[in-house]
């Protein structure tokens, strides 16, 4: 029967190109574990944005030689809008405290600090983190400000590296991805060259296109699929290894666990099925006449 | 059975195979097709399967214009026609029972089909007691008993054959003839190509004379040559 015949030649081709097989698995295993990576890497990403984007705050500074109607003029202004969240003033003892408890274990600092040299400032938390240009543009020129932050920014800066990061290492992927087509796709046509007397038989008795590319189709998907295996194994064996250990050393990181690596078991699938039915039409595209 | 209407093949460097060629051939019959190396027999035969496309003209084949026929319909085409060419095209790491056994199986038959099927077949060739063997172990003949086997067990309504018994022995030669005439005689339309005047002389059936891609001579029961 049909289904027999399938099993049958996908396996004894794959027999017989072993070692082309092969290099064409651990190049898709390297590129889809590049890819993993880079998912991993995002989700992490996206991970962090999330939970601290709940606590980020707009500080506006306040200069020492504020006066108290200076500061309660611009309490009311930031209660009075819309956008405004929480509003809470920090007065230098507060803002001492926790510079205390930021470099606890930093004492030599702290002991060169004291709480006169720490601005006070309101710390403002906004509906919408971003709407921090329209709070500072309102702002603007009010005496006794002497510079408004968003924490914002400060984290844009770190996700920006991170990005550089996940855009590189996707780079690297997509171009292993590409070398691991290449590779399967010579595996198929070496099995199609191999097979080519049978393959001028089944269409002169008249098999049908299907029939004749599917077992080579098949091949090319099970290199896919092996090489995806052993990428989702990879990444299993580097988070218990490698991430898990940094887990409460390294300050927030790592966000991510296992759900995040089960999360890119079903991509990393995908593109390796994709990429390899992609490679065996490319690489039988000169036996697709009749 | 099979209609050409002003079929001509031109290939690139305008190399001309076959010249407004019309021919009708009716179901049941035998045909010989005779002429010269390069006369384009091959050329007919492949246009028939469908392998390549005439230049110019029609060709009709169990009453469809194969022409028209779309890309994805052209295995059913085939599976009308069967093929037995010189070279038998058998493969070498499967058994007797095994290469006709192919032909069922790769256009998806059951496989109670092709158990009754393919000794009923072979034998029917005469290799009922080799079944089991590898064509390196059969003889020539017995090689092109196999390929006829596999052209015909799908019961095709047209039997194209291509320099048959090019690689055969005289006495060999007549044996695939008798089995062809079994086959035509079964209601197969058989077209086949050949050289070998002598058989042609001795089958005294239709004969199909080209010559540089022309119908010189179209005759029943015909002889290989006039001057033969």
């Amino acid at each position: 029967m049909a289904p027999n015949y399938f099993f049958r030649e996908t396996f004894s081709g794959l027999r017989r190109n072993g070692l082309v097989a092969f290099a064409a698995v651990s190049t898709a295993f390297i590129a889809l574990f590049l890819l993993g990576g880079a998912l991993l890497v995002g989700k992490e990403v996206g991970l962090l944005i999330q939970r601290t984007e709940a606590n980020v705050e707009v500080s506006i500074f306040l200069r020492d030689d504020i006066s108290a109607s200076q500061q309660q003029h611009l309490a009311d202004l930031l209660n009075a809008m819309p956008e405004v969240a929480v509003n809470h003033y920090e007065s230098k003892t507060e803002a001492f405290e926790r510079f205390k408890k930021i470099f606890a274990n930093q004492q030599e600092l702290v002991q060169n600090v004291s709480p006169d040299s720490l601005p006070a400032s309101f710390r403002v938390k906004l509906k919408n983190p971003e709407q921090f240009q329209l709070i500072a543009d309102r702002l603007a020129g009010q005496p006794g400000i002497d510079n408004i932050v968003d924490q914002r920014a400060v984290l844009n800066r770190l996700f920006a590296v991170t990005r550089v990061f996940r855009v590189g290492v996707f780079a690297v992927a997509v171009i292993m991805l590409i070398a691991a087509m290449a590779l399967i796709g010579n595996t198929v046509r070496m099995a199609v060259f191999a097979r080519r007397k049978e393959i001028g038989i089944m269409r002169l008795v008249g098999a049908t296109n299907w029939f004749i590319r599917l077992p080579f189709i098949i091949e090319g998907v099970i290199e896919g699929l092996l090489g995806a295996g052993a990428a989702v194994v990879g990444l299993f064996i580097m988070k218990v290894a490698f991430i898990d250990p940094l887990r409460g050393k390294v300050g927030c990181l790592p966000q991510g666990d296992t759900p995040q690596v089960v999360s890119t078991v079903i991509p990393l699938l995908i593109v390796g099925v994709l990429v390899s039915v992609l490679a065996g039409f490319v690489a039988m595209l000169r036996f697709l006449e009749v | 059975m099979i209609k050409t209407a002003n079929v001509s093949k031109v290939y690139k460097d305008s190399v001309v195979a076959l010249d407004d060629v019309n021919l009708e051939i009716g179901k049941g019959e035998f045909v010989f097709v005779v002429g010269p190396s390069g006369s384009g027999k091959s050329t007919m035969i492949r246009l028939l399967l469908k392998e390549e496309e005439p230049t110019k003209g029609e060709i009709f084949v169990a009453g469809k214009n194969i022409g028209r026929l779309s890309t994805w319909k052209v295995p059913y085409l085939r599976r009308n026609i069967g093929t037995v060419f010189q070279d038998f095209k058998l493969l070498g790491d499967k058994t007797v029972f095994e290469n006709v056994a192919f032909a069922l199986e790769v256009i998806g038959k059951p496989r109670h089909v092709i158990e009754s099927r393919v000794p009923e077949i072979i034998n029917l060739v005469g290799l009922g007691d080799k079944l089991r063997n590898y064509p390196n172990e059969l003889s020539g003949g017995e090689q092109q008993r196999v390929s006829i086997a596999r052209a015909f067990v799908n019961r095709p309504l047209i039997l194209l054959a291509d320099e048959p018994t090019g690689n055969l022995d005289p006495q060999t030669s007549v044996d695939i003839m008798k089995l062809l005439d079994r086959i035509n005689r079964i209601g197969t339309t058989v077209v086949m190509a050949t050289h070998d005047n002598a058989i042609v002389d001795a089958m005294r059936r239709r004969v199909i004379e080209l010559e540089a891609g022309r119908v010189v001579r179209d005759q029943e029961r015909g002889v290989y040559g006039y001057g033969a």
